[in-house]
């Protein structure tokens, strides 16, 4: 994986140099969207429980710098909100532990173009995140509101809802992230100096949430899709 | 060269998905659902406890030195060897020697071993210079209440014995004894138990004669505990207002440190029409233990209530199945099972008693002397605070 990266770094450079001698173009804009996380994990110990995909939000911005005419380079600097949840199953549903995380975000991707005036891209890229923020919540079983039922030799347990702000912990979290990324959209002009845009993109993390060592044996890696619409502003 | 860079886009985002679907999830301890030799029952208990023990983060045990250093010794072991089998008990003794959960115990399934188990609490418990066998209080108590008292059975659903007793001391004095705690259970059983006779003497005198009475004395010395639904059960009826008794909290992941933030521990509302403003004196010793500890802790929280006797077992760590929180008991491939706390409490003090035990208010500690007597002095000490 590390000389992958390495050949992607080394080719977005070749690229950039080459670019230097043709008429390149800076592009600003802004993004919005929303991010569907997974927390990639083995449910190891979750007994009844279903690992939840979780909707949360993204926002950034936009600096395109243009290579030749169908490559772009591309970095979009901004804030995914990375959430998951575990969810309990049959006689447990309604028990829930929630995860909100805050990242800063800067991802790098190298853009292919393709069509005329309304033009689709694609391409991969690679990206970092610092892990600003955090906060669980849920509802858990309250153990001593356990009820005997008349009918019945089990006990009943009361849901009781919390949620605090994650305290970090440096021996158990890792708040840098990497990871590899892919994007494709499509850009269509309103003129000569705007764009409007749509993209969807995926980043995969390859760094654990949690710091993996004998406490934590099971790796958390995040996988985060991302939908944006974006206006861009060319400077040329 | 548009067509070139789509080949190309499509190529690279299809490696790196790849490279991402291949990555590897570390996984150095494994659980064998059937060990079939010591190295992978140890890996398997080793990784059990890992996620299952909700007090990794107070407790001393050093457990990556625990793998360490008894591992080679397991891989040593020979499965079908009885001697072997022994020798492992000896090892999970050793290994659970300091652990702090007051109710951890294993319980071993191969005939060889089956007599055997691993209770440190008890072993700490027993090393102790203060160390007592429990006292009998059902032989000498009697004397000291007045003719008509009621004492009852009943046998739970675990088949346990169960008995209380309640009474008045000096005709002033309300009394209530019980020996673990399943009164729900045998309320609601359709069987007439001689237990439900006793429960509902004392909750009426509670709740229609309590002017009567100088003070209550509540004994749960010799209390081993019981069903958390009696914790609501027993205080709902001495209660109005819902005590607030501390916070309970929960694992939250597979790792040996995730766990919920802390979450207020309440009880549900009372059924008397006020709170009790007449003392109550509870009475506790070493052998108060799980459930009755907790609930000499959530009485404490009262102005009118003080605790007499001794430090409680520490065990107050609460039990239900595996499945609730993912964390608690477990059982290692069918060879064996243990017992550990669910949940951790801690007190509105926030403090964790567990292992410490409860201290009461007014420490007295009976000597066997006195007690072959025919004297127990906490007793005494409770009448005379009331009185």
């Amino acid at each position: 994986m590390a000389n992958a990266l390495k050949g992607f770094l080394i080719l977005l450079i070749c690229l950039f140099i080459n670019s230097s001698t043709s008429n390149a173009q800076v592009s600003l804009g802004v993004e919005g969207g929303f991010s569907l996380n997974h927390l990639f994990t083995k449910m190891i110990g979750y007994n009844s429980t279903k690992n939840v995909t979780k909707l949360g939000a993204t926002t950034g911005l936009i600096i395109q710098y243009k290579l030749t005419d169908n490559t772009f380079i591309e970095t979009t600097p901004g804030f995914v909100s990375k959430k998951y949840s575990f969810a309990r199953t049959g006689l447990l549903k309604g028990a829930f532990l929630s995860f909100e995380n805050n990242y800063l975000q800067l991802p790098v991707t190298l853009n292919f173009v393709f069509g005329n005036k309304l033009k689709f891209f694609l391409g991969p890229g690679i990206y970092t995140a610092y892990w600003l923020s955090g906060s669980e919540y849920g509802n858990i079983p309250d153990i001593f509101s356990a009820s005997q039922q008349a009918d019945d030799t089990s006990d009943t347990l009361t849901l009781v809802y919390f949620k605090k702000s994650h305290r970090f912990d440096p021996t158990l979290d890792n708040r840098w992230e990497f990871g590899v990324s892919a994007s494709c959209g499509l850009r269509y002009p309103l003129n000569e100096k705007y764009k409007i845009g749509l993209s969807v993109k995926y980043y995969q993390a390859l760094t654990s949430r949690y710091k993996v060592n004998t406490a934590n044996t099971y790796t958390n890696y995040n996988g985060t899709g991302t939908a944006c619409l974006s206006l861009i502003y060319s400077l040329n | 060269m548009v067509k070139k860079g789509m080949i190309f886009s499509v190529l690279v985002v299809f490696l790196l998905t790849l490279c991402c679907s291949c990555k590897k999830t570390t996984e150095r301890f494994s659980i064998h659902k059937d060990p079939q030799n010591f190295t992978e029952l140890f890996d398997s208990f080793w990784a059990e406890m890992n996620i299952n023990y909700v007090y990794w983060d107070i407790d001393k045990t050093n457990w990556d030195a625990i793998h360490d250093q008894y591992k080679p010794k397991f891989d040593e072991l020979d499965i079908h060897n009885s001697v072997d089998l022994k020798k492992s008990v000896s090892y999970f003794k050793e290994i659970s020697k300091e652990l702090i959960d007051g109710h951890y115990t294993i319980l071993f399934s191969p005939e060889a071993i089956s007599d055997f188990s691993v209770t440190p609490a008890i072993d700490r418990k027993r090393a102790e210079s203060s160390f007592h066998e429990p006292y009998l209080f059902s032989m000498v108590d009697p004397h000291y209440l007045d003719e008509g008292y009621t004492t009852g059975n009943y046998l739970t659903n675990s088949k346990i014995e169960i008995t209380a007793t309640t009474g008045t001391i000096n005709k002033n004095i309300l009394f209530f004894s019980c020996s673990g705690f399943e009164l729900k259970e045998a309320v609601l059983k359709d069987n007439s138990n001689t237990l439900k006779t006793v429960i509902s003497r004392f909750f009426d005198e509670v709740e229609n004669n309590i002017s009567k009475y100088r003070g209550i004395i509540i004994d749960l010395r010799n209390n081993q505990g019981g069903g958390l639904s009696d914790l609501n059960y027993f205080l709902s009826h001495l209660t109005h207002d819902p005590i607030n008794f501390g916070d309970t909290r929960y694992k939250a992941g597979n790792g040996r440190l995730q766990f919920t933030p802390w979450i207020s521990a309440q009880t549900i509302p009372g059924l008397l029409k006020s709170n009790l403003s007449t003392p109550l004196i509870v009475l506790v010793d070493n052998y108060t233990i799980s459930l009755a500890e907790v609930i000499a802790m959530a009485l404490r929280t009262q102005k009118n209530v003080k605790l007499v006797g001794e430090t409680t077992f520490g065990a107050t760590g609460p039990l239900t199945d595996n499945i609730v929180y993912n964390a608690g008991q477990f059982d290692v491939g069918g060879f064996c099972k243990v017992y550990t706390s669910s949940a951790t409490y801690r007190y509105i003090d926030k403090v964790i008693y567990e292992s410490k035990g409860f201290p009461p208010d007014i420490k007295l500690t009976i000597t066997p002397f006195d007690f072959n007597n025919g004297k127990d002095a906490q007793l005494e000490k409770a009448i005379n605070i009331i009185n």
